[in-house]
């Protein structure tokens, strides 16, 4: 008799609300913080209510599909969030934990502990609006990168038809006109040749937008000796420049030929074109860790100002610059590699000295 | 394709090949199969056992969870038929609760040679209140539900299930529910609950041709008694049993009345 009140002494002091019911959440015990918290006397609740019936409606719910019956299946819950309305009609925030009694009465006791939350409540209030809003934000960004993408696509399309015609007629008018002076000629060759240089860059636009999801191809093993080896020679068939692969890594690499193709022609292309020394001089170095394979590629071109060494990575920045066979870039080939990068975890740097050269370093993800 | 069903519904199946009749087990919103464990041991002698977990809930593929498709009840119960025509099954007494109840009535409405009967446990054919109808809850109560389970699954991460304490009573139960029970996605956890909650069958009771027992508590927040007798006017060749239990889950927390209001309706079905 003594135990039992020096426990309901105990009780009283917890500092959070504790009952005791039977299985169907009678209340057969309840200490005083928890009639404070609802407001009611412990002779109006003890033998008299059923806890959940202080609980509001979207908790009771939770209480009937939830709680029930994880609780009758293990024994036990934990971090329940239950709202109680008290008998002024203000709801209260709380977290439960519950346990049956496993000792004397199987399956006919269950003790509750509940604990009130305000601040966490309102502090969880926040974070839950705050991650509406992201998520609202990002599905917007979703929605509006698709419509650029679709538009870019249509807007390629659109464009090259008609070109197509310019180039048709330009030749057709040369062919009818027969001998013309040299000026018109020239103009009318400069027709062509600029219709053709736009072309290319709209099929380069066009494969900007859609590279990403076409290169997202399967990695495979790829002897990469061999692999760069052909491009060196795709690049510079009559072995005019002075282009060398040193490889750290294990021969056989893992990784999406189509992607690393792409990003060598890109990068070697640019390293030849943009370069006013006599002799032309390509270091090409893998390296392997854990996680990436690193790929470097160093020239002695021309080199890129520390203040544009972000810029040739945005879309469309040639930086007015012409190669070394006067044309202008196109401002898309970068961007695309660090597009395609980026898609599949990977990232692109440079490091440059104007006038002595640069070394673009790739780092392509394993898995 | 067989193998695909499997993983789907993540079906279970207790006394295979010994040429008994089918009972398939159905659970309601919230939780998994493992809901029946107090249920499925009465009938294992009789019946050939099959336990599936609603797409989106348990152990199914929650990759199948398209949200569209299951934004009607009837996606639910086209799963129930592929199942049924996968196992080849045949005169199937399908046991339901809560929004399954439902679930199987339309799965019965479809194919009603496929079910010998329907037993439903506390079901309800709509939770909101309606002209002349009481179905227990009002549309703001089902949005302060959806914020409660914002709350709930605030502290849930994918990767971590519910934390289960030894369970000394039956040690051997604990490993298996872990990681499983009451487990949900919170995202499909949320948009099963506005279908469950929000939806309306009280049109499709009429379509009914399968017998069925209603196996209704005294005392049920979710489904109120006046739902059992609103079944009892309009369901067709239906049976209502109102159990001496409270609460929505009697086959957890009263399997024995749950078990003989079932067992009574069985008996007398064979009887007729």
């Amino acid at each position: 008799m003594t135990n039992v009140k020096t426990a309901d002494l105990y009780l009283e002091q917890l500092p959070c609300g504790y009952i005791l019911s039977d299985k169907e959440g009678k209340i057969l015990q309840a200490n005083t913080q928890f009639c404070q918290m609802i407001g009611y006397s412990a002779e109006q609740i003890i033998h008299q209510r059923y806890w959940q019936d202080f609980l509001a409606i979207g908790s009771k719910i939770y209480y009937e599909t939830h709680y029930a019956p994880l609780l009758a299946m293990q024994g036990n819950v934990e971090e329940i969030s239950f709202e109680f309305i008290n008998k002024e009609n203000i709801k209260i925030p709380t977290l439960v934990n519950a346990k049956k009694h496993t000792n004397e009465c199987p399956n006919s006791y269950i003790s509750i502990a509940i604990f009130e939350m305000k601040q966490r409540q309102i502090y969880e209030k926040e974070l839950l609006v705050e991650k509406r809003k992201a998520e609202e934000l990002a599905n917007e960004l979703k929605a509006i990168n698709q419509d650029l993408e679709q538009f870019a696509h249509v807007i390629s399309h659109d464009l090259k038809s008609p070109l197509g015609s310019i180039i048709q007629l330009t030749q057709l008018l040369k062919d009818n006109l027969g001998e013309i002076d040299e000026q018109s000629a020239f103009f009318l060759q400069s027709i062509e040749n600029s219709s053709f240089a736009l072309i290319d860059l709209i099929s380069r636009v066009l494969k900007y937008y859609t590279q990403t999801e076409i290169l997202n191809k399967d990695k495979e093993p790829i002897e990469i000796d061999t692999l760069i080896n052909q491009i060196i020679i795709l690049l510079d068939p009559k072995k005019e420049h002075q282009i060398s692969f040193t490889n750290h890594a294990n021969n056989i690499v893992y990784l999406s030929q189509a992607i690393l193709q792409q990003l060598l022609i890109n990068l070697l292309g640019n390293a030849i074109k943009y370069n006013d020394k006599p002799l032309i001089k390509i270091e090409i170095t893998l390296t392997e860790d854990a996680e990436f394979y690193q790929l470097a590629i160093k020239d002695n071109g021309v080199g890129i100002e520390a203040k544009n060494q972000e810029k040739i990575f945005r879309l469309f920045n040639n930086l007015g610059k012409k190669d070394r066979f006067g044309n202008y870039g196109t401002g898309i080939g970068l961007p695309a590699i660090k597009r395609t990068l980026q898609s599949q975890g990977g990232s692109i740097n440079v490091e440059s000295t104007l006038g002595e050269g640069s070394c673009f370093t790739i780092k392509l993800k394993k898995q | 394709m067989k193998t695909d069903i499997f993983l789907k519904n993540n079906i279970t199946i207790h006394n295979d090949n010994e040429g008994k009749k089918p009972m398939l087990f159905v659970h309601g919103y919230g939780c998994d199969q493992h809901m029946w464990r107090h249920v499925v041991p009465a009938f294992q002698d009789q019946f050939k056992i099959i336990l599936i977990d609603l797409v989106g809930s348990g152990k199914s593929d929650w990759n199948a969870y398209d949200y569209e498709k299951y934004s009607h009840l009837q996606a639910h119960a086209d799963d129930i038929i592929a199942i049924c025509e996968a196992l080849a099954l045949s005169n199937t007494t399908l046991v339901c609760h809560s929004v399954s109840c439902m679930i199987g009535l339309l799965a019965a409405i479809k194919k009603p040679n496929y079910f010998e009967s329907v037993l439903m446990i506390t079901p309800s054919p709509c939770y909101i209140n309606k002209e002349n109808y009481i179905g227990g809850f009002s549309q703001t109560d089902i949005d302060d539900l959806l914020e409660n389970l914002d709350s709930n699954y605030l502290g849930w991460s994918s990767a971590i299930a519910p934390v289960i304490m030894g369970n000394s009573e039956r040690p051997e139960l604990a490993n298996e529910l872990e990681n499983s029970f009451c487990q949900n996605d919170p995202k499909i956890a949320k948009h099963f609950a506005r279908v469950t909650f929000l939806g309306d069958n009280r049109q499709d009771l009429a379509k009914m041709t399968v017998p069925s027992l209603v196996i209704q508590c005294q005392q049920d927040v979710i489904a109120p008694i006046e739902v059992g007798r609103y079944l009892e006017t309009h369901l067709p060749f239906t049976t209502l049993h109102i159990i001496n239990a409270n609460g929505h889950c009697p086959h957890l927390s009263h399997p024995e009345e749950t078990i003989n209001a079932m067992q009574n309706f069985l008996n007398q079905k064979s009887h007729d």
